[in-house]
This record gives structure tokens, sequence and C-alpha cells, in this order.
């Protein structure tokens, strides 16, 4: 026999006895489909009945897919703190550890290794193209995969499968008729999530259907995960739930542990079920709340292992008590790619490929090695690492939040504004100065600066800092910017900050650096907190500016100062304002603003104890209303219709012109931003607005949204919207109007008879019609449209075509209905 | 037929009608409206008043608070009193203080002027605070009074305001800078505009209080950059009727300007330092 015969004859021998090791179960015949009934009994008790599955050996093991070129499979000894091998792949999924097996999918397939020397040791082929993910026990492995609807009256897919390790074999696949979760085993038995909604149980050795319980009833009861651990079955959304006594039906009787960090939208508690996980970088793994649930000591308790939440987002890490204090946190140098809670804490790799453990008490840092490759996903065993002895301390809690607040780096920006609760929710002095450091920090997007603003007012220590802060002055030498008056100011102000803040609270009134748009805010806080003295400065200011033009623009800080001293000033401040008040020369928004007031007796304060002390100046609104926005459209619409006029010349399709813009508290409008975009009908917007006032109000200031409508109402019937208001996204609100819409719809229908007026019947949107009027119609330039209301949607859930950016990832994107029926 | 003689007797005439109409004109609507309006009337009564008393008007009429122009009128009477020799008061300052800091920056600096024509040294500390306001002409205004202040104190404020583009902070440190002062000031060279530097300079030579050592060490720098300017400003002092150098620094200039070529190039070999960059200086 010649070599080249041998070498055949031996690669034919290989052949044949790898087949036989490593058995392609795809090639076996396949036991019939059971399909499931889509009616769910009431098996509460057998599922409760189940007995543990025996625990398995974890091993100190990461299984992770790199995506550096080659891409490959690295499974790295923790312990050791070397790479025990890496295979090159390119694989579909995130890696699974199960015991002393690596899983992952290939080219439709499931791949399994041996997770200590990386030798092959079984592949199946997918029943449907998604792998949802695995679970062992004993020598059988089993898997869900799916096939995801692709159109709305079609139905997901999903087939359960049991591959026997030891023979390479599959044993058994269950074609299901809806999405399912990942498997979970139990002694005996295979669980698995139907729709988010139903358990449903299964043999383990032959696939046969043992029972099936609902446990999502209703919006309150989601299951969006489920887990078995030490015989309890867990199950929920936001919240955990462990299944008892009469849980399945309905009753809430079940416990339940709820989430104590106000996230939103809240994410689950853990990772949904049905959510294929790629092997390429995705969020992950990079977006996490993690918990590791356990059974408490009282019946049908649950709890968080240790008492502890773990968040971890991209860079950020934080620990959490599960009364939603802050233990300590982390800004990391990588993104993580995986975090797994252990005994000890959190077992944490890095996108960069090292390995971090931290202590779950004290948030002190352990270095486990690192990959050396870059790591897109991974999995890890909830086995802790030994611990050392000189671990890295933790940063403190304060300079640590500080830090992660005050990071240039938008992608963090749900993990800054967590920071930022959680640093405001410490009681020491010092985090007021912190979070003015925040505040002020560079980049710092306004979203934040609004959050450190509302955080601030809620302080009740940390004066000190404040008037530091407040002490500081522009200055052109030294760089400094102003302070930032309107997050000081209110928070001197409810801390009732009288003798220290009042001088230098007349100091900014007094300084020319000082904003325009604040001068109100120091003359309302030195009126709230001053006395006499402060008074004094309210009159000098009053005298040096009544008839100047600096103030003309914006007389309101005049006019509250001119209120104040009327209410609270004595009988000479007050006979000196009348002076000022008869003088032609005063400024003469200033004396229109105060000719009501000026009628009235004067109000007189001689001294404290004078107690026929006249009521306070009426106080500016907290924010603008809607009505206050239309009112002023109202009386420009003229002028309004000239600009759209020269828009629908050159758009003869022009339905409708959309505005978004902000009002500052004093009234002024700017940002303003047209749709459709028309550099005309832009130019010509802006030159209008710069020209409104709106009413002056309190609260920082409000981004509007108005629609001006230029064609019939019968046009616009799915379009028409009220005024909005939003921080960072100008339209964010599509998905509520439509919702809005239906509900108003669903009232009307209810209630036929009744006299409220819908809520699309205000001035908004504003009808400029430039078309012959609709005969029977009334005049459009003078009666404000009632658009027909937005279609009513079918549903009260917002379809997953109708979901957007405001909602997030967790959210489940299927066509098939999430909620159940009762 | 008229003669050339009557001619020019009828012209004169018939402007002094003219004249006379103007007059009336004027009369009938500007004259009222000054008298119709008493804080101009203040105004005006205070500049034929004596010194003190003028003063003391101008700041009754400021502490009402005035138009935005007449407050502007007012404290460039103030200004002008003190180039008169009108004296500042506790009331003129503490008042004055507060325009330094009104919303309107021309305001601002008027105020500082007024400060500064005042001569009130009390007021030194209050005018350097001029320096770090956010208006370029609040900070020339405020730099012009500390010299008219000879607040010597405020050396090292004009060197940082100057170092961060207050021009007019470099002749006013060129009449109070002492030699120390000097030596900073020749340290921004090369970090300010030549132009700018050589109005100090230009002060500083003229100094009679100033050590010649000093002034001949800043003379040789200044040859070092050997730019038109620099020879421009040395042959402008030689050539100015009031400067009276000592003989050292005379022959110094003397020499300078003759190795300088009127392109600004060395003559001799002497320095072939070049420009140092972010000079502004004309080549």
């Amino acid at each position: 026999m010649n070599i080249r015969a041998y070498r055949c004859a031996l690669g034919a021998v290989i052949v044949v006895v790898l087949h036989g090791c490593v058995g392609h179960a795809a090639q076996r015949t396949l036991p019939s489909a059971l399909a499931i009934p889509d009616e769910c009994r009431d098996d509460a008790a057998l599922v409760l009945a189940l007995p543990p599955a025996p625990e398995s050996a974890a091993l100190p093991l990461l299984a992770a897919v790199s995506d550096e070129q080659p891409s490959q499979l690295v499974v790295y000894d923790m312990l050791e703190q070397r790479r025990r091998w890496q295979t090159p792949l390119t694989a579909d999924s995130r890696p699974e550890l199960l015991g002393d097996l690596v899983v992952t999918t290939a080219h439709g397939e499931l791949l399994g290794f041996d997770a200590l020397s990386g030798a092959p040791r079984m592949h199946a082929r997918l029943p449907h193209p998604t792998f949802i993910g695995a679970a062992r026990l004993g020598s059988r492995i089993f898997f869900v995969s799916s096939s995801r609807a692709t159109t709305p009256d079609a139905a997901a897919t999903s087939a359960l499968s049991a591959v026997d390790l030891d023979r390479g074999t599959l044993a058994w696949t269950r074609e299901l008729p809806a999405e399912a979760g990942r498997p979970q085993v139990a002694s005996g038995h295979v669980l698995v999530l139907l729709t988010r909604r139903d358990l449903l149980v299964l043999d383990a050795a032959d696939g046969e259907k043992r029972g099936c319980t609902r446990l999502a009833r209703d919006a309150e009861h989601r299951a969006d995960w489920l887990r078995t651990a030490a015989g309890a079955v867990l199950y929920g959304g936001a919240g955990a739930r462990k299944l008892v006594g009469d849980a399945a039906r309905g009753s809430t009787a079940d416990s339940q542990l709820r989430m104590p960090l106000a996230l939103h939208p809240a994410p689950p508690m853990l990772p949904p079920d049905d959510t294929a996980v790629p092997g390429a970088r995705s969020a992950h793994g990079r977006v996490a709340l993690l918990v590791d649930l356990e059974s408490a000591d009282t019946d049908g308790g649950l709890r968080a292992r240790g008492g502890r939440f773990y968040f971890v987002f991209f860079r950020a890490l934080f620990a959490f008590n599960d009364d939603g204090t802050a233990l300590w946190a982390r800004t990391l140098d990588s993104d993580v790619a995986r975090a797994q809670t252990t005994t000890a804490g959190l077992t944490v790799a890095l996108e960069s490929g090292a390995l971090l453990a931290f202590d779950g008490a004290s948030g002190a840092q352990q270095e486990l090695g690192t990959l050396g490759r870059r790591v897109a996903s991974a999995d890890l065993p909830t086995l802790a690492p030994e611990a050392q002895r000189n671990l890295a301390p933790s940063e403190p809690l304060d300079a640590a939040l500080t830090r992660l607040a005050s990071i240039p780096d938008t992608r963090l920006l749900p993990a800054r504004e967590l920071a930022i609760d959680a640093l405001s929710a410490l009681p020491d002095a010092q985090i007021t100065c912190d979070l003015l450091d925040v505040y002020a920090a560079r980049a710092m997007p306004p979203t934040l600066q609004r959050r450190v603003a509302e955080r601030l007012r809620t302080r009740a220590s940390g004066a000190d800092c404040l008037l530091r802060a407040l002490a500081s002055h522009a200055d052109f030498l030294s760089e400094t910017p102003p302070p930032a008056l309107p997050v000081i100011v209110p928070v001197l102000v409810a801390q009732h900050e009288k003798a220290r803040a009042v001088p230098l609270l007349v100091d900014h009134l007094f300084d020319p650096q000082t904003p325009l748009r604040d001068l109100a805010l120091l003359v309302d806080a030195i009126d709230t907190l001053g006395e006499g003295a402060a008074n004094d400065a309210l009159a000098r200011f009053v005298v040096l500016y009544h008839r100047s033009h600096a103030l003309a623009d914006d007389p309101l800080a005049l006019v509250l100062a001119v209120r104040a001293i009327h209410a609270h000033g004595t009988a000479a401040q007050v006979a000196q304002l009348n002076v000022v008040m008869n003088d032609d020369d005063s400024l003469p928004a200033l004396v229109a603003a105060l000719t009501a007031p000026a009628q009235q007796a004067p109000a007189v304060r001689e001294a404290a104890t004078d107690a026929n002390a006249p009521p306070a100046a009426p106080a500016l609104p907290e924010t603008l209303d809607d009505r206050a926005v239309a009112d002023v459209f109202s009386q420009h619409a003229n002028e309004l219709r000239t600009c759209v006029q020269a828009g629908s010349t050159q758009r003869p399709e022009l339905q409708f012109v959309r505005l978004a813009f902000v009002v500052a508290h004093d009234g002024r409008a700017h940002a303003l931003r047209v749709l459709p975009e028309d550099d005309a009908l832009d130019r010509c917007l802006q030159m209008k607005l710069q020209g409104y006032l709106f009413p002056a109000f309190r609260a920082g200031s409000r981004a509007v949204t108005y629609q001006l409508v230029v064609r019939p109402p019968r046009v616009v019937a799915a379009t028409s919207v009220a005024a909005h208001s939003d921080d960072a996204r100008p339209f964010w609100w599509l998905s509520r109007e439509r919702a809005a819409g239906a509900r108003a719809e669903r009232t009307a229908r209810r209630s036929p008879t009744t006299d409220a007026k819908p809520w699309w019947q205000n001035e908004n949107p504003l009808f400029l019609a430039l078309d012959p009027v609709v005969r029977g119609t009334t005049s459009p330039a003078t009666t404000p449209a009632t658009p027909t209301p937005a279609t009513p949607a079918t549903s009260e859930r917002p379809k997953a075509a109708e979901l957007t950016n405001d909602d997030a990832w967790w959210t489940p994107q299927s066509a098939a209905p999430a909620a159940p029926t009762p | 037929m008229q003669r050339p003689g009557q001619q020019r007797v009828g012209a004169r005439r018939a402007t002094c009608v003219a004249c006379a109409l103007g007059a009336l004109l004027f009369s009938a609507r500007g004259a009222p409206a000054l008298a119709a309006d008493p804080a101009l009337a203040v105004l005006e009564g205070a500049r034929s008043a004596p010194l003190g008393q003028a003063v003391a008007r101008v700041v009754e009429l400021l502490r009402t608070g005035p138009r935005d122009e007449l407050a502007d009128r007012a404290l460039e009477l103030l200004a002008d009193l003190g180039s008169r020799g009108a004296q500042g008061s506790p009331a003129c300052r503490e008042l004055l203080a507060i325009y330094a800091h009104h919303r309107l920056a021309p305001t601002r600096a008027r105020a500082y002027a007024a400060l500064g024509g005042l001569r009130d040294r009390e007021a030194t500390e209050l005018v350097q605070g001029g320096l770090h306001d956010a208006s370029a002409e609040v900070r020339a205004a405020s730099a012009r009074a500390l010299a008219r202040l000879d607040a010597r104190q405020a050396s090292a404020t004009l060197l940082r305001a100057l170092a961060h583009g207050v021009p007019e902070a470099a002749p006013a440190l060129g009449q109070l800078g002492d030699a120390a002062t000097l030596d900073a000031y020749t340290r921004l060279l090369g970090r300010v505009r030549l132009d700018v530097m050589l109005t100090g300079y230009d002060a500083f030579l003229q100094r009679k209080d100033l050590a010649d050592a000093a002034k001949l060490q800043a003379v040789a720098q200044l040859e070092e950059l050997g730019t038109r300017d620099v020879r421009g400003l040395f042959s402008a002092l030689l050539a100015r009727k009031g400067f009276r150098p000592s003989a050292p620094l005379r022959r110094a200039l003397t020499a300078s300007v003759a190795r300088l070529t009127p392109a600004g190039k060395p003559a001799a070999s002497g320095s072939s330092t070049p420009t140092p960059p972010g000079v502004a200086g004309k080549p």
C-alpha cells in the first residue's frame, strides 16, 4: 500500500471515529414535533412540587468571543490567570458556560467544546435560525431556538431541543407555537417561558409536556424572565416574584422584590429570556442590572443576596443596597463586556480583555489578569475568585460618584444621571459642593445641569459651599465665569440663609456681569430673605435703573423690586418710589407693569413688628402654560400668516408649519426650529418670534412646540397637537400624541353627551388658512380650528412599529401581544 | 447800481439776519427744552460753578438715577472738573463706585475715567477692579485711570491685564512701573504685539525717576528685535523736544538708531536675533 492510499484510509478512519464520538445530531432522525396547545392550565402545584436540579460544579473559567481578527473563541482560567485554549471561530451567539462545556453557535449549528481542553464535544443543527439559550442537566443539554414573526399576522415559533452529551445525539425536539425563552432545569424537568406569559414544564427525558401555568395574568405580573434557584421558581420584569401558593391564580399573596433604583424606563431585573444575544459586540452585558436572587427565611420570601444590586452601564459600575442607597461606584477604563454576580461580589470582564473582581460590600478591586485580546461577548461563572489580601481600596463613594457624574462621555448620560441622584442622596454637607462641581464640570450637558439643579434644591445642608460659590464673581483676568445663580439662589432661599446670603445676593444684583435673566431671581431672593437693609439695596437698584435702557428690554427685575418695596419697604422708601414712578422719564414698560399695584394703597412695613403687613406681591406662575402660548400666537395671527403665505407659495402642498422653540423664564423665545425646513419661512418666523414676549414664569425655561395649520383641518386630521414641553428630545411626544388621541377618542365614545371639550379643542393649532374656506365652516382666520382627532389606535398598547427612541432596548419589540389577557 | 462796498455791507446784513433767525429757531426749539430739563440745567450750571460746588451738584444729579445720556454727560463733566483741579470726596467715590458697576459698559468706562480725573487716591483699588471687567472699553478706561491716579501698586494687575490683551495697560505701566516692572514688562515681548509694547517703552524711557541701567537694558533688548518700529521709536524720542535723557541713554539710543537701518535690520553684524514669534511689529 502506498503512502497516499494509507493516508486516505487513515483519514477515513478518523472521520468515522469522529463521527461516532462527536455525533452530528442533525443527521439523526428527529422525533415528531409536538405542538403545545395555546391554552395553559393551572398546573402551579406541579411546578411548585418540582425538586431542584442537582448543583453542577462551576469552573473558574471565562468563555469569550474576541472580535480581533481573526475572530476567536477563547477560554481563560481565572484561577491560573492564563489562557487555556482558543480556536478560530466567528461565533453568532454569546458563548455559554455549562459546567465543563462551552457552547456557542456558528453557521446555524450549536457547537459544544470541552471547557478545559477546547476539544469539540458536540454539534447540533438549530431547528430555527436564532439561538436563544441553553441549559444543562447532567449529561443532557437543552437549547431553545426561535424564528421571529416576519409579518404582523404570523406568529413566532420556537423549538426546544435536547442533546445527549454522552452519545452526542439529539434526543428530542419539541416545536413550540410561540416565542420561547431560554430553558431552565429542575430535577428531571425542563422549564420554558412562553410569550413572556406561560410557564411550560416538559419532561427532560422525552420532552413530553408535564404541565403549564400562567405566570403573567396582568400588567403587574410580568414574566420577562424565569429562573429556578434552590427549589424555587422565580420570575418577573422590573421586579422579581417567587412562585408560591396560589400565585398562579393571580393572587397578591406572592412576594415581590422591587428594584430599588429609579431608572427610566425601568430595566428588567434580569435579562429577558427570549432575547437572543449576539456573539458580536452589543449592548447586552454592557448595560445590565445584576442581582443574585435568593429565597428569604420567611415563607415565600425573596431577597437579593447580600442585599445588593449592581448596575453596569458601559464604563460605569454601581453597587446599591436594596433600599436604593449607593454602596460604591467605579468608572472603569474600558466598557464592560460581561459582569456576573458571585457570592463575594461581582466579577467583570472588560472589553479590553481585563478581568476584575469587586468585593460586594466595599467595592475593593482585585485584578484577575487579562485575556490579552479584545472581548466582544463573554460568559462568566458565578464562582467567586479566590480572595486576595491586598485589594485595591475602593475610592470614597462621593468622590467616585462625582467623577462618574462629571465624566465627559455622552454615552454615559443615564449612568451620570444615576450618579447625580446617588450623590444627592448622601447626607454630608460636602456633597453640596460636589454637586456644584458637577454642575460646573467641563462640557456638562444641559439635561444633567438641570438634574443637578433639581437635586440641589432638595438638599438641606451645605450652605457654606453655596455661599462660597455665591461669593465668586465673573472675572476677565482669571477667566472666572459668573456663578450659576439659578442653581445656587433657590437652594439658599429654601435653606433660609438670610444673614450670610443677602449681602452676596446684593453684590450680584449690582454686578454688571450678572446675566440680565438672573436679575429677577436675585430681586425675588433678596425680597424673600432680606429685611430692612435689603430693601435699601432694592431701592438703590430701582433708582439707578428706572430710567436706564439697560433694563428696558427686560424690566421684570425692576417690577419685582418696586413691588417688594411697596410690600415691605419703609414709608421713606415707598415715598421715594412714588417720586420715581411719577417721573416722566421712567421706563414705560416699568410704569405700565406697575400701574395696577401703584393704584393700590402703598403697603408699608415700618418694622418687623407691624402686624398689618400687606399680602406679598403676586408671585409669577411656576411655568408657562399652553393657553398663554396660544394667546400670544393668536394675537399675532395676521403677522404669522404673512410668513406662512411666503412659505406656501413655494410649497403648494404645505399643510402645516411646526414650530419648536424655548421660552426663557423672562418670556423671551429663542432656539426656534421650523418644520418643514424652508429658509424664507424660517427667517420670517425667527424675526416674528423674537418680537413676541410670552408671560414670565419662575422655573428655568420651557420647550414649546406649536403648530400652525395652513390648509383646512380635514387635511391634517391626524396631526393635531397640543403644546408640549420636553427637556432634550423635541419630538419625543409623537407617540404620546397618538396615545392621547386614542385616549380622547375612547373618552368621547364612553360619554358622548359630555360638555367637556376634547383635548384638541384649544387654540393650538392656530389655523392660518390660505385656501378658500370650505363651505359651511366658520371663518378660520378668527376661529380656532377644531381638527379631527388622531385616528384612534386599535389597541391600548403601542405596537412594535410605534415604539420610538423613548423606549429602551429591553422593551419587547415583538408584534405578538405581550400583555396577557385575563 | 450798488457799489462793491455796499454789496459787502448787504452780505453782512444778510448773514446777521440768518444768524438771528437761527438763534430764534434755536431759542424756540432748543432753549426751552434745555430749560425744561432740570437735570440738564444742573449740568450746565455746574460747568460755571466753583469746582467744589460743581462736583457736589453733579453728584446729587447722579444720585437721582438720570437717563443714560445724562448720566454719561455728568460723568464726563466730573472727569473734566477733575482735570481742572476738582477733588473727589468719599460721597463722590461711593456714588462713582455704583456707576463703575453699571450694566452699561460706556457708563462704567466713564465712571472710571471720572475716578481717574478726580485723582482720588482712595479709589485706586476700586479703579483696579475695572481691569477685571468683561468689557474692553471699561478695562481700557480703568488702565488709563490708574495711570492718572499714579497707582504704582497696580503694576502687577496691569501686567496681567497686558498679558490678557489690554493694550491700554502698556502706557499705564510705562508711567507707573519701576525697574522690576520694566523687567517683567520686557518678558512680555513676543507675547504682546510690539506696537502695543512700544507705547509702554516710550513712557518708560522718558521717565526721570527710573534708573538708567534699567532703561539701557530695555534699549539693548529692543535693539535685538531690530525692527523698523523700534528704530522709529528711538528716533522719535531723540527728536522729541521735551525728551532730556541722560548722556549714556542718549548715546545708547543714538548708537542703536545708527545700527538699525530704516528697513529694520541692523547695519552692522550686531544682532541677528529674529523677531520673536507672535510679535506683530512691522518688519
